[in-house]
């Protein structure tokens, strides 16, 4: 019971800080979840990518992931009511007084600064995760392990989804290629 | 459509957000789109303009884009029961799919062909997210000043470690510090 309260609670402060929607909000879920032991690296990426195929916003479903391996079904409504909570109250109270008092320079100054944290927030991210996976945990020892453990299926994969990608803007045929040509190479 | 009943409406509500939350796959954003033919063009709860004003309001807010619009058309047909029902048809295909996924994950996790395909996906999860963060880049940092939070933010990240709740509220901070001081010199001169 305790556990269930604890989850829902995180989960709502998850939800209540996460500006930018999707991608934004993964540097705090990060933050929150991987130091209680609820997720790990790994499963959050994979949580992303199945995401991308599933219905449902990343948050929720990250939110249900979280409340269901640690607290089961009940556990799993009670993060994904967390995580919208704030959605909903923002609405009920909030929404109306922005659209009728609040001019669009108050806006502006507010998100003068929110707006390159959050993006300056996310690049940690999107820097720290890949380079653990594909330099190594060791990668400061020496010069020779820091080449040593260089996984290049790693980084051509990353190259080659982030190209693919860019240019053809097909996230789940590039995804599901990864993985093929991951399978291939590790059962070859 | 014509209710019957308060009761009949609601649940109308709950169904077609219901709809609109199983049909989106890959995320918030996606949903604007059968949102707006669901909700103004078909049921003709609320106009395009609103629909437009509630999408502003959502990037400025926390929390959840997609709820945040679903709530506030929600809100605007049954109140706080209405706000309550958009947003739980929203989230309930999340319940249901992802907590049928986390039955399944201890799987992935056991060495075999699986687990190297999924492997291989998270690599393309990672150029997920470099991407999603070059294009938030654009947005964000566009004068010198954004520039120089932005750098000083990951410097306090990197060298002391500090929570991104602090951070958050430290950019916001300096932020309207600094528009505060850029107002008064112009307004000097």
């Amino acid at each position: 019971m305790l556990e269930i309260l604890k989850l829902f609670l995180v989960f709502f402060k998850i939800g209540s800080i996460s500006f930018g929607g999707g991608y934004a909000m993964i540097p705090f879920l990060e933050y929150e979840t991987i130091s209680r032991g609820w997720m790990t690296e790994t499963s959050i990426l994979d949580m992303i990518a199945v995401s991308q195929v599933t219905p449902g916003p990343i948050a929720t479903n990250m939110a249900t992931f979280v409340g269901y391996t640690n607290a089961g079904l009940i556990g799993a409504i009670f993060t994904t009511l967390g995580v919208t909570l704030p959605s909903l109250l923002l609405v009920l109270f909030v929404t109306n007084f922005i659209l009728n008092k609040l001019t669009d320079k108050i806006k502006i100054i507010i998100f003068y600064g929110l707006r390159p944290t959050v993006c300056s927030l996310l690049f940690i991210t999107a820097i720290t995760i890949p380079f653990d996976e594909i330099f190594g945990k060791v990668h400061f020892t020496s010069v020779s392990s820091f080449f040593y453990d260089t996984n290049y299926l790693s980084l051509f994969l990353v190259i080659l989804a982030f190209l693919l990608i860019k240019i053809y803007k097909k996230t789940i045929p590039t995804l599901l290629l990864c993985g093929i040509v991951s399978v291939i190479y590790n059962q070859l | 459509m014509v209710y019957k009943n308060k009761g009949h409406k609601l649940l109308d509500l709950y169904l077609t957000f219901l709809k609109i939350g199983s049909f989106t796959i890959g995320g918030g954003y996606a949903m604007l789109p059968i949102m707006q033919t669901e909700a103004v063009d078909k049921k003709k709860w609320c106009t395009e303009e609103e629909v437009v004003n509630y999408i502003t309001v959502a990037q400025s807010l926390p929390g959840m884009f997609a709820a945040n619009v679903a709530g506030s058309i929600g809100n605007k047909l049954g109140g706080f029961l209405g706000a309550f029902l958009a947003v739980l048809g929203v989230i309930t295909p999340s319940i249901v799919v992802i907590s049928l996924f986390a039955n399944f994950y201890q799987i992935l996790t056991e060495p075999g062909v699986l687990q190297d395909f999924f492997n291989g996906l998270r690599n393309g999860v990672y150029a997920l997210i470099i991407l999603a963060c070059l294009r938030l880049y654009k947005n964000a940092v566009t004068t010198k000043a954004q520039l120089i939070l932005f750098i000083l933010i990951l410097i306090l990240y990197f060298l002391f470690n500090i929570s991104p709740f602090y951070l958050l509220l430290i950019g916001c901070f300096s932020g309207i510090f600094y528009k505060y001081i850029e107002e008064r010199v112009k307004k000097q001169c």
